[in-house]
């Protein structure tokens, strides 16, 4: 029950420092009314109307709280005072306490005018005493209150004070405190204000009760009402002091009524749980230099200590009549010696009472439960704040502390600090009185304290540490398993927070590290050394060219891998580790090249001033997932750019493709910081440019045993009961995917949790902590099995599958591991010769992409290593490919989707027959695609061919069988020999040939276009380019073709010629027929015949019109056929004859030339 | 002045070098009153195109020699645009569906319907009906068959069809019933031979030695059409024949013996690998698979030695050119051929060496 009240208190203290002071000193006024008037009923009315008055809820509550558990309110004077107690002490922290009480007062009437004038008010409208309270000077300010009060309470109301008494218990030490801290003018400022704010809530909430010693004492001014009450305490002590006799606080406080001392330890108890409290925020927030200071003090109390002794000494020599004296020495003189007198009887009554309040507290087991009456009440509270101080001591010390306190001049110092002092020092002395005494507790007080102290202090450690470093060490941390931290993805929790609690591939992590620490010259300009033996340097120099900024080789880093490896989180980590500051780009941002590029740019360039002063470093998260639209704009090709910029030296390391062309558009500076690129898919067709020009690490699944380790540490700290078999079917299910293992881990754990919980709603026993070891929680595999986690629906790329298929000790192995599973799940026990039919065909059914993923096994399979004799492996696998192309051609090309399902079975078989023990490389496979582009490329010329053709050829070749029958020949008929000599000196059979060649060229609208190589070379070429159609890559065109540019030329030149000439006959066949004779010179037959087929018979017949009539020879428009009609019509113009100028031709001698001579 | 093989081509039955009685057949065919359908068929260069078009001149007199082109776009139901050159004259239409792949359906529907619905008004015309010609119908699709199954009944007053193909097998029964089936076997080598003189003699281009002749003929497969251009390639190549004459092969043939090398050589996945290659090479050069298979076969079967081994290669020709035909990824057929025969070759050698 202590520490709970304790608790109670210091929360409410706490929270009443926090309400800002204004605030609260506001809001407070109106209740410091309110009480005046007074039965229990309004004082209960009055704590409600707090909390409409705005007041904080929670304190008020509390307050209501406090207020009901308290049923006595001396014993919440008592603790009030102990509070006190405690404050005092927390202000003896501060350097020095020098305030007198008469200031303090001055400075109460300053700050709470407010509050004391309506009390004033209502005293002088209610009570008959207020006259003199007002009477009373500054000091006594405090009093009036106090007065007013006591005029509107009276006696008659001692249960109401009661009830009050625990608001009141609370304030009054903050309102010791409050007295001090206005003098103290090295206090630091927060402890003041705080303090000022709680005293505030004192003087109104306190009031009430304080009338009743005002009572007691009736002339005693208001710094007096305390201290009498005070020597009233003390003189009950002293009557006990004295029969125990005189001297050390020990002797004095053994002598004590037990009873009355479990109340001060309770009290004390408070105390100091509040002070500690209060000191541990205070600790947080003043600096650690703090403490020097508390112990300085601490040296200071001691010295006040002893002084004290001898004031008390004295005082007990002068005996009671010496009290007084001892009071108007140090405190008021206008203390009358009759009020003494009246206060001595006072405070023998007082004492008395205290006494039967002590008795009847110590009935009840309860320290703060006692029902005593108020003014019992008033005698503890009196007693409390003395307890401490007086405990042990006589009333005169005691007194003269409390004047000292009360006094205005030159020795309050003093006695204010022996005040202190001596309650810091009784109170230690009574922690160990306690302990002797502590007989109706199984637990004494102090060791209780200590435990709670300790428990606190450990609380606010563990809050604080997860405050500032969320992110510990992952075992570091071990937290109570139903905390808040269930609430953190334990992905985040355990994450790797250091370069040694990466997991996965050391290998990896040490060179993508290395590879950073190689950017130190150019970013930090300090070298880095790698260690390299002495003979492989000497190696590393011939291979390596130095980069003049002293980059590495490679600019970029690419990190790839499936995900859940950590990949990123190794990047911040090792980028952390050497001292970057990671900028972090990735798919949440929009990655258009033209978006990113400022960014990018600025990431590299910009340094941040008010960030930390550690140089950027770019970390591209799924970089594979970036866009590849955007052409020269491309993110890419950007980042590629910027990579390959070269030091301005002008090293040439040619890398990259657009690098030194783009490069004067944007950036001139070549790259200073470090980029890391990650991604999943290292062959995303996005990233090839890339990867041409980045250090590519490949991530590989951390090992069964590195995982399972993990797992177990964690499942250790989070109380998950495992057992390592489980672990390892999680890992093969996740495979690897250390993410994954985590979640499911989690997901695990908070279902058993949740079960536990209704479990043990339902069964209303509410410790759940109990049940998640039970039978509910905990990783087994039947929890694997049975829930609905499942393996990950992984879309596995083509390489992995691939992988699989061509991969047989690794596929053993997984599958002994997961046969377990199979087995929980199915209850099947499996063939292990067929085993790996369903495995195989499941991977390639998730996959889906059978055309690729067969195409990659049929280009890789014959660079397997295999053991075939005879080939008959590859026969049989052969059978399967057949099979599978009839089902995809059933359904690509029937829409028979249903036969699709047995597609993936004809993979299967590659790792039947191919699958080996080594991992084997598999390359992409390119060839079918190649070949396509090239069979299209074929095809689109022989369209263009054919197309052109005449319709009657045509009709005979067809694409069909052009490329098969008749390019060869075709190609041979082409090209006769022709001796490459002008013109003029061809023999006759020689033009013979010539004009058969060109007839049939132009019969094929086929022509020599004369082209520019790309190294300045002329050469001529068969239009459209047949050639290529029969050129085999091993044999080559053989005699065929004349190659040499001087024959083509030639023939080039007669086709023109040839072309014009026949345009030219046309055109004279057409002059001929307008003028009604049939011309049947030979040049008009040929051009007919070979530019129109079958005209040359539409010529010579009688054409007719629609209606078989003949036509006359005029309408000649009639006559043409359809591809005719365009040939006619030209010649009828006014022909104009272009001679076309060739480039290469020597145009030295400018000259007329008629074109009848060139023809 | 085109090729030989264009320029000497017979432009009616009269003309025909051989089969004479069929062309007389087919002429008392077109002077008849009702002209069939009709199916023609038969290897490659024997003469199929040339005699249909010889029945065309038949029936519809020179103005079905007034050919000309046109570019025909039809539009699938998937609003697919699909070009397609059609040979026509104003009696007939020449297609070549198998040119838009699997729209061939498309192609057959639109085309037929549309001149089966026009009619021909001139009471003077010969013949009341249209002539359809469909190129290499052995590559029409089920589809496409199907669709012209019923047509070909429903529009016979308006309309015949005359079907080239090279095999009947993979036209659908129904259709062949409905045709009179043509069959227009490769000429003999004498008759090639006879052919070839013939056009030399019209070429004035000396003598052609008897044994080259032969040899030419003997060469080309019978196919008359291949025939002809190697003899005038020869003729280019040198001018006077010789009797020695080397004659001058197709370059993917040529090729094709060095796959057939290889193969022979070493039985090895690696060897595979290489043949593969080339495989890719002969498909990219717009050679068709089934020809490829074939002439590998020949190649082969010339090459080995014994009688069973080239029983066992003939055998899987056919089987996977077999095979080639019922699926569409001519590689992974031409490959398990090379595989089987390399398999069947090895086992072969072993069993010679025991």
């Amino acid at each position: 029950m202590a520490t709970n009240d304790n608790e109670c208190m210091s929360q409410d203290i706490g929270s009443d420092e926090l309400s800002g002071y204004p605030l609260s000193g506001a809001t407070l006024v109106p209740n410091s009314l309110t009480p005046a008037p007074t039965s229990q009923a309004s004082r209960k009315s009055r704590i409600i109307m707090d909390s409409d008055d705005e007041m904080e809820d929670e304190i008020i509550a509390r307050d209501e709280d406090d207020f009901l558990n308290m049923p006595s309110g001396s014993q919440s004077l008592e603790m009030n005072f102990g509070r006190d107690f405690a404050n005092t002490t927390s202000d003896s922290s501060r350097p020095t306490r020098p305030g007198t009480s008469s200031t303090t007062s001055n400075n109460q009437d300053t700050r709470i005018p407010t509050n004391l004038a309506p009390l004033g008010s209502n005293a002088s409208a209610q009570g008959q005493k207020n006259p003199l309270t007002s009477a009373q000077d500054n000091d006594d300010l405090f009093g009036d209150d106090f007065f007013a009060q006591f005029g509107d309470d009276g006696e008659l109301e001692f249960e109401e004070n009661q009830n009050k008494k625990p608001l009141f218990s609370r304030r009054i030490p903050l309102l010791e405190a409050s007295d001090d801290s206005p003098h103290g003018p090295d206090n630091d400022d927060l402890g003041l204000e705080m303090l000022s704010i709680s005293q505030t809530h004192r003087t109104k909430s306190g009031a009430p009760p304080i009338t009743e010693m005002t009572r007691s004492s009736h002339t005693v001014s208001s710094s007096t009402t305390i201290t009498s009450s005070i020597p009233s305490r003390i003189s009950s002590f002293g009557r006990s002091s004295t029969s125990a006799g005189q001297g050390s606080f020990k002797s004095l406080a053994q002598s004590q009524h037990e009873e009355e001392l479990y109340e001060m330890s309770a009290r004390q108890q408070d105390a100091v749980l509040e002070d500690m409290i209060r000191e541990d925020e205070m600790l947080r927030d003043e600096e650690a230099g703090l403490q020097d200071l508390l112990d300085a003090q601490f040296y200071e109390q001691e010295m006040m200590l002893k002084q004290q002794f001898q004031t008390s000494d004295t005082n007990k020599r002068k005996g009671p009549g010496a009290v007084p004296t001892t009071f108007t020495d140090t405190n008021d003189t206008s203390q009358t010696l009759a009020e003494y007198d009246q206060f001595l009887e006072e405070s023998a009554l007082i004492n008395n009472s205290a006494l039967e309040n002590a008795l009847e507290a110590s009935k009840r087991s309860r320290l703060q439960r006692p029902a005593p009456s108020s003014k019992s009440g008033l005698s503890t509270k009196a007693k409390g704040p003395e307890v401490k101080k007086y405990d042990y001591t006589l009333p005169p010390a005691t007194g003269s502390f409390i004047k000292a306190r009360s006094s205005s001049g030159t020795t309050f110092y003093l006695a204010k600090k022996v005040r202190t002092d001596q309650s810091k020092n009784s109170f230690m002395q009574q922690l160990m009185a306690s302990d002797k005494g502590a007989s109706l507790l199984t637990v004494p007080i102090h060791r209780m304290i200590d435990e709670l102290e300790l428990e606190i202090r450990n609380q606010k450690q563990e809050e604080l540490q997860r405050l500032m470093e969320e992110d510990d060490d992952i075992i570091g941390l071990d937290e109570d398993p139903t905390s808040s931290s269930n609430e953190r993805l334990w992905v985040d929790k355990y994450r790797p927070k250091k370069y040694t609690d990466l997991m996965g591939d050391e290998r990896v992590n040490r060179e993508v590290l290395s590879w950073i620490k190689e950017w130190d010259q150019c970013v930090f300009g300090r070298k880095f050394s790698k260690f390299t033996p002495e003979h492989k340097k000497q190696q590393f120099k011939e291979f390596r060219k130095p980069d003049a900024l002293g980059r590495p080789d490679r600019k970029v880093l690419l990190l790839t891998g499936p995900p859940g490896l950590g990949k990123t989180t190794m990047a911040h980590v090792i980028a952390r580790q050497a001292g970057y500051n990671v900028v972090e780009v990735n798919a949440s941002d929009d990655r258009t090249g033209a978006s990113i590029k400022g960014k990018i740019e600025a990431a590299l360039e910009i340094q941040s001033i008010l960030g930390s002063d550690k140089p950027n470093m770019l970390v591209i998260d799924e970089i594979d997932g970036v866009s590849s639209s955007g052409g020269e704009q491309s993110f890419i090709k950007l980042l590629v750019d910027i990579a390959t910029v070269e030091v301005a030296s002008g090293e040439d390391k040619s890398k990259g493709t657009g690098g030194s062309r783009k490069n004067k558009k944007f950036t001139k500076k070549p790259l200073m910081r470090p980029i890391i690129c990650i991604c999943n898919d290292q062959y995303a067709p996005v990233l090839r440019p890339l990867r041409t020009i980045a250090q590519i690490y490949q991530f590989k699944k951390p090992s069964v045993r590195t995982v399972v380790n993990r797992l177990q540490q964690i499942c250790e700290i989070e109380q998950v009961p495992s057992d390592t078999r489980a672990f390892g079917v999680l890992y093969e299910m996740t495979e690897g995917d250390m993410r994954s293992c985590l979640n499911t881990l989690q997901f695990i754990k908070n279902k058993s949790r949740t079960s536990a919980k209704l479990a043990s709603t339902q069964s209303s026993s509410h410790k759940p902590e109990t049940n998640i070891g039970g039978s509910g929680g905990g990783l087994t595999i039947e929890a694997l099995t049975r829930s609905t986690i499942g393996r990950k629906d992984q879309n596995k790329s083509l390489f992995s599958v691939w992988e699989e298929i061509f991969q047989a000790t690794y596929a053993r192995k997984t599958r002994s591991a997961l046969k377990v599973m199979e087995e929980g799940r199915e209850g099947l026990v499996k063939d292990d010769n067929n085993a790996y039919v369903s495995r195989i065909v499941s991977i390639i059914q998730t996959n889906g992409d059978y055309d690729k993923l067969v195409q990659g096994c049929f280009e890789n399979y014959p660079a397997m290593i295999f053991h075939d004799v005879a080939m008959s492996k590859v026969v049989e696998n052969t059978e399967w490919l057949a099979f599978y192309d009839q089902l995809n051609f059933k359904v690509s090309a029937n829409f028979e989707y249903e036969v699709g399902g047995y597609m993936a079975y004809a993979l299967a078989s590659f790792h039947r027959f191919f699958a080996g023990s080594v991992r084997q490389k598999i390359e992409y496979p390119r060839k079918d695609y190649e070949s396509f582009v090239a069979h299209k490329a074929n095809e689109s010329i022989l369209q263009g061919m054919t197309l052109n053709l005449p319709a009657k050829i045509q009709r005979h070749f067809r694409k069909s069988n052009f490329a098969t029958e008749l390019l060869s020949p075709f190609l041979r008929i082409l090209s006769p020999f022709l001796r490459p000599v002008n013109k003029q000196l061809i023999k006759a059979d020689e033009r013979e040939v010539l004009k058969r060649l060109v007839d049939i060229m132009i019969h094929f609208q086929l022509t020599f276009v004369q082209e520019k190589t790309e190294d300045g070379q002329f050469l001529y070429r068969l239009e459209p380019s047949i050639e290529k159609l029969g050129d085999f890559s091993t044999i080559g065109l053989k005699n065929v073709l004349t190659n040499r540019y001087a024959v083509r030329q030639l023939i080039a030149q007669e086709i023109e010629l040839e072309l014009v000439r026949r345009s030219e006959a046309v055109k004279e066949a057409k002059v001929g027929a307008f003028f009604g004779k049939a011309a049947q010179d030979a040049s008009l037959e040929t051009a007919a015949s070979a530019s129109v087929p079958g005209d040359t018979e539409m010529a010579m017949k009688e054409a007719t019109d629609f209606f078989g009539r003949t036509i006359v020879v005029q309408d000649k428009s009639k006559a043409g056929g359809a591809s005719l009609s365009l040939e006619m019509d030209r010649p009828m113009k006014k022909t104009r004859i272009w001679y076309k100028f060739n480039e290469g031709f020597s145009n030295a001698v400018k000259a007329k030339v008629f074109i009848n001579e060139l023809l | 002045m085109a090729l030989w093989v264009d320029k000497h081509r017979p432009t009616n039955l009269d003309k025909l070098d051989y089969h004479t009685d069929l062309s007389a057949h087919l002429k008392k065919l077109c002077a008849s009153g009702d002209f069939p359908h009709m199916l023609v068929f038969g290897p490659p260069g024997a003469g199929k195109k040339t005699r249909v078009v010889a029945i065309l001149r038949e029936l519809f007199g020179p103005g079905a020699e007034k050919i000309k082109i046109d570019q025909r776009i039809f539009e699938t139901p998937s609003k697919r645009k699909l070009e397609l050159n059609i040979v026509s004259s104003n009696y007939h239409l020449e297609v070549n569906p198998s040119d838009v792949g699997n729209y061939d359906r498309v192609v057959i529907q639109d085309l037929l319907k549309e001149v089966a619905q026009t009619q021909q008004v001139d009471a003077a015309a010969q013949k009341r009906f249209k002539v359809v010609v469909i190129h290499e119908a052995d590559l029409l699709t089920r589809d496409a068959q199907a669709g012209l199954r019923r047509t070909m009944e429903k529009y016979m007053g308006n309309l015949r069809i005359i079907m080239c193909c090279n095999t009947t097998s993979k036209i659908i029964g129904p259709i062949q019933s409905r045709c009179l089936l043509v069959r227009v076997g490769a000429p003999t080598h004498s008759e090639m031979v006879k052919v070839m003189h013939k056009v030399v003699k019209k070429e004035h281009c000396g003598p052609l030695p008897e044994n080259f002749a032969f040899r030419l003929a003997e060469e080309s497969g019978r196919n008359l059409r291949r025939a002809l251009l190697m003899l005038e390639t020869a003729k280019v190549q040198s001018h006077p024949f010789k009797e020695d004459q080397e004659i001058p092969r197709m370059d993917w043939e040529d090729f094709i013996r060095t796959v057939r090398v290889q193969i022979l050589k070493t039985q090895t996945p690696e060897s595979l690998q290489a043949v593969r290659g080339q495989m890719y090479e002969l498909i990219n050069h717009c050679i068709d698979p089934a020809a490829i298979l074939k002439t590998l076969a020949k190649e082969l079967i010339d090459r080995v030695e014994g009688n069973e081994i080239k029983m066992k290669f003939a055998q899987e020709a056919a089987f996977y050119e077999h095979r080639l035909r019922t699926g569409q990824k001519a590689i992974f057929h031409l490959e398990a051929f090379v595989a089987k025969i390399m398999s069947v070759y090895k086992r072969h050698l072993m069993s010679m060496e025991m």
